[in-house]
Order: structure tokens, then C-alpha cells, then sequence
């Protein structure tokens, strides 16, 4: 599969970077590792003229803590995220995580900003341009018809993204900038659950980094993973948890879940299911069914929707079991 | 637009003229004549076309030639030393762990990018490192042999 020209541009700053997003509009993309976009443009599912490297950016591509928050730069390499002393010690899911991307190699060259803007996925859509010609565009490749969905107007494509869960139940923000300023954000802010559309970043606007609060004490977490291979694959159901506990009882719990829709979820039924209540295996199952009726799985060919809203269940239940060390 | 980059391929300086839409692995292979790295699935999944880049092992057929400009990047045509393998090469043919060979300079890729950090790794250390590498001849055993082999003989 051959890439189709394009001119290949490479800012030095953030500055220069939002100024040649702004002006290229949607004629522009970033690539950070490609690991993702490039396959994207082989099967052009987008086609850009411009293709803005961003890893030449000074100052973005470092992990730095100062005891209350860690704060990790866009173009950290997934696999630098898993070993870094700071990430393991201080939020361990986001490690776990970031060891549960596709393989090796796409650890090394995946980073943590490309990881979170992963774009959602159908298996009607990622195909080559010969398999996509078989059938009426969907929705997301610009036509009128959801193939997981069918009576659907919107896209179901899968968000499946491996570290926005635990970020997520870490707490974690993102410092978004543009041409127009800048402004940091709670992730859960950055998610939609739009198959089409799953960010509400703005044309020319990217991630510069990623804000996690340092674990407070006593706090663990972890983060679960259920593939089809263990070796390489995107998550079937993702789940992570996070959980604090003070005199006996549940001081914070954070439970969020990938694999399910279009955008990563907080659990939070589950969460309130145990704040405040003491950890034991009655709660814990109590929040895993409350996760189990917060997921709206649709059809999408891997596995059938009853099957991945079980998995969800299962995983809340194991994670929350494993934090808490009750197995 | 057609840039003039350098490309240090294990130890070797290349000047080569690329258009930017192309691929490292098939600069390498289809300019440079480093038909080593392999070319399979093209889009992630196999790690037939793995390299070292800076040390670390990735994917050339998701890297863009002209961003490995200034990197070392090392192929499997950089391993032997004359008419002597490496010894992670020889432990391949030791241990039986090659049979169409297609798989196999990727594998040895990943397996130097692990024991280059790494010289005694755990058995699962081996199989995280190559999990992104498919073989679709043999089981997975024998390389996984072969690797540890290595491994111990570097010690
Ligand atoms: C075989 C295979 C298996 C995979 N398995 C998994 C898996 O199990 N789990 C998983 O999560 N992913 C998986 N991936 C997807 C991908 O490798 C990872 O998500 C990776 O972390 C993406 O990061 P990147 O830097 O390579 O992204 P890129 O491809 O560079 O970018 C991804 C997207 O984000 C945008 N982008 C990148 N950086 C920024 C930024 N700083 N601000 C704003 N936008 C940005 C890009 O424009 C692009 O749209 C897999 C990929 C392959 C090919
Ligand atoms: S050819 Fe690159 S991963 Fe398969
Ligand atoms: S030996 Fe044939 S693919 Fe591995």
C-alpha cells in the first residue's frame, strides 16, 4: 500500500506548529509516532496534503514530577511511559496501560498524545480503499449509513484506546493549545461519544500534555485489558480502577472503561456503589453491576453486545478485586 | 516536493532523494537495496519489517524515510561480521527456529533491541519483545529457545 503525496512539514515549537494548523485547516494533519495515522492514509481513510510532524517540538517529550503531578509530555513513547520510575510508582495504571499497546514496536514508537487521540475504529471502515468500494460509504468515511447500526444516524465506530481509561481513573487533565491560546481541560471533557467526531479538539488545535495527579497515599491502581491475543491486539473491553480507602471505608474510587463506545466512560454508578462503604466483595460486585448496566454496547462483528457488556462486569469486578488485594 | 536526506544505515551514510509520502521500509529496501527487512502485511500487525532505530526496535513500514534522518538505524544486513553470524543469528540456525525465513530478520531484530538493554531476559521479557512479530511457520518455541541462547552466550 502506497502513501499518496503529500508535503511533510516539521515545526520546531508549538508555536510554529499551531501556526501551520491554523492555517492549513483540514488540509492538515499531525502524525506523532503514525502509527496510527499512516495506516489511515495507506487505506485513505484520509488523504492530507500537509502532514505536520510534531516530534521535533522542544521541551514536549519529557516526563517531569514535582511530587504532586506528574506531567507528561505529548510525545512520550508509550514505552518510556511504562518505564518511567515516576509513571510506575505514582500511577500505575497509566503504566499498565501503556505496556498493553498493541506490541513492542508500537510501544516504542506510539506516544502517549497519539495513544488518547486514537481514532475510534469499525470494522466496516478500517479497510483497505479496494474493500471499502464493496459497499455504500458509511457514515464516518462521509456517507449516510452506520453498518454496526443500521436504523442509525450516528457512528458507532470503537473508541479503543488503551491509556485514556486509566487516565481517566487517575484523575489526569490535558493542556490543549492552538493558535488562538491555550486552555487545560479534565480528560473526561475531551471525550464524545460521536464515532465521527470522538474530541472536541478544534481544527489546529493538539495536545501538548498530559497532567496526572500524583497517588495519594494509600491510593492504588491498575488496569485490565481483554484481547483476543495477548500478544498484539486492541482491547476487546479495557477497564481501570482506582481506589483509596481511609478508617475502613472507601475514601475514592474511580472506575473507567474502554472498548465499549465511541469515547472511554467513567463509571460512576460503580464509583458511588463503594465511597464511603467498606471494600469487600459485596461492594465490589455491587459496582461491577453497576458498570455492567451503565454499558450500551452495540454490534460490531468481534464479539456480540451482551457478551462485551458481561466482559465489562467481569473486568470492574477482577480490577476492584486486584487494587483493593482481596484476591 | 523531493528532499535529499541522509540515512545512516548501520554505520553507512546514504544520501538518498525521497519523496516524503514514502516509507523507510521501502526506501530501504527498493533505493537502497536492503531487501533484508521484509514486507508483509504493510501495516503494523507483522513486524516482518522491524529495525532498530536510536536502539529501540519499530516498525519501517509505519516510519516515514524522512523522518529517520539523522537516526542510526540498524538492519538485519548490518548483523554478521563477514562470513561470521551474530550470535543471535546462530542460535536461529542452532536452535531450528527458521523455517521459510520470513519472519526471521525482524525476529532478530527485536531479539537484539531486548538483549542489547536486557542480555539475560526472563523467558516472558522474550516474549513481550517479539509479541509483535508473527510467525506463520513454526511454533514459537525454538525462537524463543534461540533468543535465550543467545542471551547467555553474550554473558
Ligand atoms: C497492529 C496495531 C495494533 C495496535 N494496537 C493498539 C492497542 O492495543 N491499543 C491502543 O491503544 N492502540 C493500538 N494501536 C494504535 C496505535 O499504535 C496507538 O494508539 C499509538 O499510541 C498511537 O500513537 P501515535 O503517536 O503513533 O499516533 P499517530 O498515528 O501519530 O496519531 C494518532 C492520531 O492522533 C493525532 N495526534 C497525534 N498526536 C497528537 C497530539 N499531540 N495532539 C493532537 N492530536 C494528535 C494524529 O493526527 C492522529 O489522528 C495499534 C496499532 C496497530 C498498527
Ligand atoms: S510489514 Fe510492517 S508490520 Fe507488517
Ligand atoms: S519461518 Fe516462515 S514466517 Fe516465520
Amino acid at each position: 500500500m502506497r502513501l499518496t503525496k503529500f508535503e511533510h512539514l516539521e515545526p520546531k515549537s508549538l508555536v510554529e506548529a499551531c501556526a501551520i494548523l491554523a492555517e492549513h485547516g483540514d488540509k492538515a494533519r499531525i502524525i506523532a509516532g503514525g502509527t496510527d495515522i499512516l495506516v489511515r492514509m495507506k487505506q485513505r481513510l484520509v488523504e492530507p496534503q500537509f502532514v505536520v510532524d510534531i516530534k521535533r517540538i522542544d521541551g514536549i517529550a519529557e516526563i517531569k514530577s514535582d511530587g504532586a503531578e506528574l506531567r507528561i509530555g505529548a510525545l512520550v513513547a508509550l514505552s518510556d511511559v511504562q518505564k518511567s520510575a515516576a509513571v510506575r510508582e505514582q500511577a500505575p495504571a497509566l503504566a499498565e496501560a501503556a505496556a498493553a499497546v498493541g506490541a513492542t514496536q508500537l510501544q516504542n514508537m506510539g506516544t502517549i498524545g497519539g495513544n488518547i487521540c486514537l481514532e475510534t475504529r469499525c470494522w466496516y471502515y478500517n479497510q483497505t480503499y479496494t474493500w471499502r468500494q464493496g459497499r455504500e460509504a458509511c457514515l464516518k468515511a462521509g456517507g449516510s449509513i452506520c453498518y454496526m447500526a443500521k436504523a442509525s444516524k450516528r457512528c458507532y465506530a470503537l473508541y479503543s484506546g488503551d491509556t485514556a481509561p486509566a487516565l481517566l481513573a487517575l484523575g489526569a487533565r490535558v493542556r490543549l493549545v492552538s493558535a488562538s491560546g491555550e486552555r487545560t481541560i479534565g480528560l473526561e471533557e475531551l471525550f464524545v461519544d460521536d464515532g465521527k467526531k470522538p474530541t472536541i479538539l478544534n481544527p489546529g488545535e493538539l495536545i501538548a500534555e498530559v497532567i496526572v495527579p500524583v497517588a495519594a497515599n494509600g491510593q492504588r491502581s491498575t488496569y485490565l485489558k481483554f484481547r483476543r491475543r495477548e500478544a498484539i491486539d486492541f482491547p476487546i473491553v479495557g477497564v481501570a480502577a482506582a481506589l483509596g480507602e481511609e478508617n475502613g471505608v472507601c475514601s475514592k474510587a474511580a472506575i473507567a472503561v474502554t472498548g465499549v463506545g465511541s469515547a472511554p466512560f467513567v463509571a460512576k454508578d460503580s464509583e458511588n456503589a463503594l465511597l464511603g462503604k467498606k471494600v469487600s466483595q459485596e461492594t465490589i460486585a455491587e459496582a461491577a453491576e453497576a458498570a455492567f448496566k451503565q454499558a450500551k454496547p452495540v454490534s460490531d462483528m468481534e464479539v456480540s453486545p451482551a457478551y462485551r457488556k458481561r466482559l465489562v462486569r467481569v473486568l470492574v469486578k477482577d480490577a476492584l478485586t486486584k487494587v483493593a488485594g482481596l484476591a | 516536493m523531493k528532499r535529499i536526506i541522509e540515512l545512516n544505515v548501520n554505520g553507512v551514510v546514504h544520501e538518498v532523494v525521497v519523496e516524503p509520502q514514502r516509507t523507510l521500509l521501502e526506501v530501504l529496501r527498493e533505493t537502497l537495496g536492503y531487501t533484508g527487512t521484509k514486507k508483509a502485511c504493510d501495516s503494523g500487525d507483522c513486524g516482518a519489517c522491524t529495525v532498530i532505530i536510536d536502539g529501540r526496535a519499530v516498525l519501517s513500514c509505519l516510519t516515514l524515510a524522512v523522518e529517520a534522518q539523522g537516526k542510526n538505524i540498524e538492519t538485519i544486513e548490518g548483523m554478521a561480521t563477514g562470513d561470521r553470524l551474530h550470535p543471535i543469528q546462530q542460535a536461529f540456525l542452532d536452535k531450528g527456529a527458521i523455517q521459510c525465513g520470513y519472519c526471521t530478520p525482524g525476529l532478530v531484530l527485536s531479539a537484539k533491541a531486548l538483549l542489547d538493554e536486557n542480555p539475560k531476559p526472563s523467558r516472558e521479557e522474550v516474549k513481550k519483545a517479539i509479541g509483535g512479530n508473527l510467525c506463520r511457520c513454526t511454533g514459537y518455541v525454538k525462537i524463543l529457545d534461540a533468543i535465550e541462547a543467545a542471551g547467555e552466550q553474550a554473558n
